[in-house]
């Protein structure tokens, strides 16, 4: 066909063409779905043939639905445009009346005004009487209507979805029925009267709900105002595009590339919108709206469910959350176990026992007059000693390293509270308003000394002034503070054969009871 | 000149094609068989909870020594790197040698709402890892992590560095507050505290909504319309159809381990802050010093490039690669340029360290 056809040419081909593909639809269709489609409205009806051969047929079905809608809108761009053009010769058309078709056929994915009217309970004329709820405005903002109110793609979304204890949007606001109706009674002004009385909790309730619901249906219509904002800005993006496509060889000729370019436009047009920061406000506030309004009207279903005797959605999140806490209490306690055992701490643990063992006999073979420090069997002075079995020379330089990397650790961070099980002495807990002892200052009797932990690297040279006993002992830090505690005092007792040292207190973690205070003064 | 020159007898011509193509999609839908994923063999090697663990066995035996983990997001199915034999990255990356495993995150229940992002971490990642790791007799293994898997990823490398010898970074967030990052964007406004003591587990069908109302027009309607296109093709219609079944196949997410991650990486942006603490452990990327490669795609718009190209700044390792894939979100999985580029690029980086 040329372009020096006349309109009526045009027409009388369009006619033509229409018959022709519609004869050719029905055939198709006739043999596979056993109907025949209606002839007079033959771009919509042939899809709508379409669907309802799938309707049935599972994942083919969904597949089906998706391509229906999209498919209704690109077939209703396509017919308002071939109609708009098959009295016109193509060269005649001018843009803004191609525009003003393209407007006629194309619709925001999710604006579907009929689908709202389906809703239970949600009838957007209850609310005529309440303050900020006049359906009347809505109509008047252009391009939508009352009823478009909750039509759009995050509407729909978030009414369809299912929340705890409660299956979807539309059972909620069915359930809400009555109470809105009460609200379209009443007025607005019932929401925030102070309630009193037997039932004033319930009053409140509902009275929250309700308000909730008000809120949620504001917030709704400030979200599809800018989606209808949105739209109207894809027609002018669109234009800008199209003027872009004026020169020969860049001109749209296809309803194709004119729908993909239309959807260019929208979406460079959404996006401008979605990310401005009045969209991000709105977007929450329609999210918050209505997780508000669901909250209140999960309250009220778990106040039925009690009074039923039904177990409710809190009760089994308590006992879910009970379950999580003790499986990661279970799990860190076998955790920890098992590192213990792989990491060869309990070999160390060993090793640092023998070595203690033998650091004690040696304080106990030294001479001195301290008291043994050894505590489950201690020896009698002078006399034999049978002793334990030593741990090999080879666990014993083992041990001897790590108590010294230990020591060294002390010396640079915080002691690290060690097992009560895992040492060998008496643990007793020291009040804190107990003084050190210096010089002749005695310590009442019974009064516990505190303890003094130094993270220095090297604590000052301390002079016990009694012998140790096991009873006087408190609890080290580490196994390192006590291995090397018991070196020093070793080491002390050593060097005092061969010149005096003033006497200091032990700055370590030893309690020295008035006892041996006195005994060591006796012998110095 | 007039910029729209369409004829009529054309444009005639055009709807009868397309209603042609959907007579003929009459014929190929019913005929159509239930469209199978997952082109690999694999075998369960560890099960805990609903998570199982996987290793991929390909026709060779691997031949790389450091086993490769693969943690995906928590948001969709993991056989999309698995997705049919001539799209799979699991088989390239097999066929190239590498030993890959995958951690199934399964679909979380209401049972496992108060799942934290420890947990996930701390918990699932770790003990993975350390089965892998075991497996093989290696202190470290290789880790890939993929979207917000990716973002798990550098977490866990950050806190056990220890344990991972090279990470890999594909479509991964990281600074989540770049102005195009349009998701980020509507999060910041959400009361999420409300959100999920609400809802609890957060539905997937919320999720796919949300994801789709990021482009509405393309993705509600423009591609269905492109199905048209291949109705008449039986083999093109099961790729499309597979595809729509991963997108909308989607796990509800486990209430407090969302909470957790659209608090402190959407809202927060702690990634990047770093004042970010997963459990009792805090992450700082600057403790990633094992090698890197990040890959993200150029055209994608739920981890825009912006929010996965600051990596670079903020670890502390030296060996940084970086590979910008000419692609979208999926593509970078699917398309016949990610088969070619994409499993070549990650192995040939491995075998350099």
């Amino acid at each position: 066909m040329s372009d020096t056809k006349s309109g009526n040419d045009w027409s009388s081909d369009w006619q033509a063409l229409q018959r022709q593909y519609w004869s050719a639809w029905s055939d198709l269709t006739r043999n596979q779905a056993g109907t025949t489609p209606d002839a007079a409205t033959p771009w919509h009806e042939g899809l709508e043939q379409w669907s309802r051969m799938f309707g049935s047929a599972g994942k083919q079905s969904e597949a089906a639905e998706r391509l229906m809608s999209s498919a209704k809108s690109y077939l209703t761009l396509m017919q308002s445009m071939l109609s708009f053009a098959a009295g016109k010769d193509a060269a005649a058309i001018n843009m803004p009346s191609w525009l003003d078709a393209l407007r006629g056929g194309m619709n925001v994915p999710g604006f579907d005004p009929a689908a709202f009217a389906k809703m239970p309970g949600f009838d957007p004329a209850m609310f005529g009487n309440l303050p900020g709820f006049d359906p009347a405005a809505f109509g008047s903002m252009p391009g939508m209507d009352a009823a478009a109110l909750f039509n759009n793609p995050m509407a729909k979304a978030l009414r369809e979805i299912s929340g705890q204890g409660l299956r979807s949007f539309e059972q909620l606001a069915s359930g809400a029925a009555p109470m809105l109706q009460q609200m379209q009674a009443e007025g607005v002004s019932w929401l925030k009267a102070p309630a009193f009385g037997y039932a004033r909790e319930h009053q409140e309730h509902y009275q929250k709900m309700a308000l909730a619901f008000v809120e949620f249906q504001q917030a709704v219509k400030q979200y599809n105002a800018l989606i209808m904002k949105s739209s109207q800005r894809s027609f002018e993006i669109l234009e800008l595009k199209l003027a872009e496509r004026s020169e020969p060889g860049r001109q749209i000729d296809t309803v194709r590339a004119l729908y993909d370019l239309w959807v260019d436009a929208a979406e460079e047009a959404y996006a401008e919108i979605a990310l401005s920061e009045e969209f991000r406000k709105v977007y929450g506030d329609v999210v918050n709206a209505q997780m508000r309004v669901r909250s209140q009207l999960q309250q009220e279903v778990e106040r039925i469910g009690v009074d039923l005797g039904m177990p409710t959605r809190t009760e089994l999140n308590s006992v879910h959350k009970r379950l999580h806490d003790l499986r990661r209490e279970l799990r860190d306690s076998q955790e920890a176990q098992r590192d213990l055992g792989q990491d060869g701490r309990d070999a160390e643990i060993a090793a640092m026992r023998a070595e203690i063992d033998d650091l004690r006999r040696l304080v106990e073979n030294s001479g001195s007059t301290s008291a043994p420090v050894r505590a489950p069997v201690a020896p009698a002075p002078g006399k034999a000693v049978v002793r334990p079995k030593r741990a090999s020379a080879r666990r014993r330089r083992a041990a001897a390293k790590r108590t010294h990397v230990a020591t060294k650790t002390t010396a640079i961070a915080k002691p690290v509270p060690v097992a009560i099980n895992a040492v060998p002495v008496a643990v007793r807990r020291v009040p804190a308003a107990a003084k050190p002892m210096h010089g002749s200052t005695r310590r009442p009797a019974g009064r516990a000394p505190q303890v003094s932990v130094r993270v220095a690297p090297s604590p000052p040279k301390a002079k016990p002034e009694k012998a140790l006993t096991e009873k006087d002992l408190v609890r080290p830090t580490s196994f390192g503070d006590a291995i090397a505690a018991m070196r020093r005092e070793l080491s002390h007792k050593r060097g005092k054969k061969k010149k005096k040292v003033k006497a200091a207190r032990l700055s370590l973690p030893y309690r020295m009871s008035a006892r041996s205070t006195r005994s060591s003064r006796s012998k110095t | 000149m007039n910029p729209i020159r369409i004829e009529p007898q054309k444009a005639l011509d055009e709807a009868v094609r397309f209603n042609q193509k959907l007579a003929a999609g009459l014929k190929t839908l019913r005929n159509m068989d239930e469209v199978d994923y997952g082109a690999t063999a694999k075998e369960e090697v560890y099960r805990e909870d609903k998570l199982v663990l996987y290793r991929f066995r390909g026709p060779r035996t691997p031949t790389a020594k450091t086993p490769l983990l693969i943690a995906y997001a928590l948001v969709n199915r993991p056989y999309m790197v698995d997705l049919q034999d001539d799209r799979s990255l699991v088989k390239n990356l097999l066929a190239l040698g590498e030993d890959v495993y995958l951690i199934d995150w399964g679909y979380p229940d209401q049972s496992d709402r108060y799942l934290t992002l420890d947990d996930y971490i701390n918990g699932y990642i770790r003990r993975c890892v350390d089965v892998v790791a075991k497996r093989h007799n290696v202190e470290k293994i290789n880790l890939l992590g993929i979207c917000q898997g990716g973002a798990f990823s550098l977490c866990f490398a950050s806190i056990y560095p220890q344990k991972i010898r090279n990470l890999i970074a594909m479509v991964t967030p990281v600074d989540f507050h770049t102005p195009d990052n349009m998701l980020s964007h509507w999060t910041r406004g959400l009361d999420i505290d409300l959100f999920v003591d609400t809802l609890g587990n957060v539905p997937a069908d919320l999720m796919n909504w949300c994801y789709l109302t990021l482009k509405p027009v393309r993705l509600f309607q423009q591609k269905y319309i492109g199905m048209v296109d291949i109705l008449d093709d039986k083999i093109e219609m099961e790729n499309f159809l597979r595809m729509e079944k991963w997108i909308f196949d989607s796990p509800d997410q486990a209430g407090e381990a969302f909470r957790q991650f659209i608090k402190d990486f959407y809202q927060g942006n702690k990634l990047v802050n770093g004042d970010l603490t997963i459990g009792d452990k805090s992450v700082s990327l600057k403790k990633i010093t094992m090698p890197v490669l990040n890959i993200f795609a150029e055209q994608d718009h739920l981890v825009p490039p912006s929010a996965s190209r600051p990596l670079q700044g903020l670890i502390g390792t030296k060996d940084y690669t970086q590979l910008a894939f000419k692609g979208g979100h999926i593509g970078i999985y699917v398309s016949g340029r990610a088969q070619r580029e994409v499993p070549s690029a990650i192995h040939d980086w491995l075998a350099q360290r």
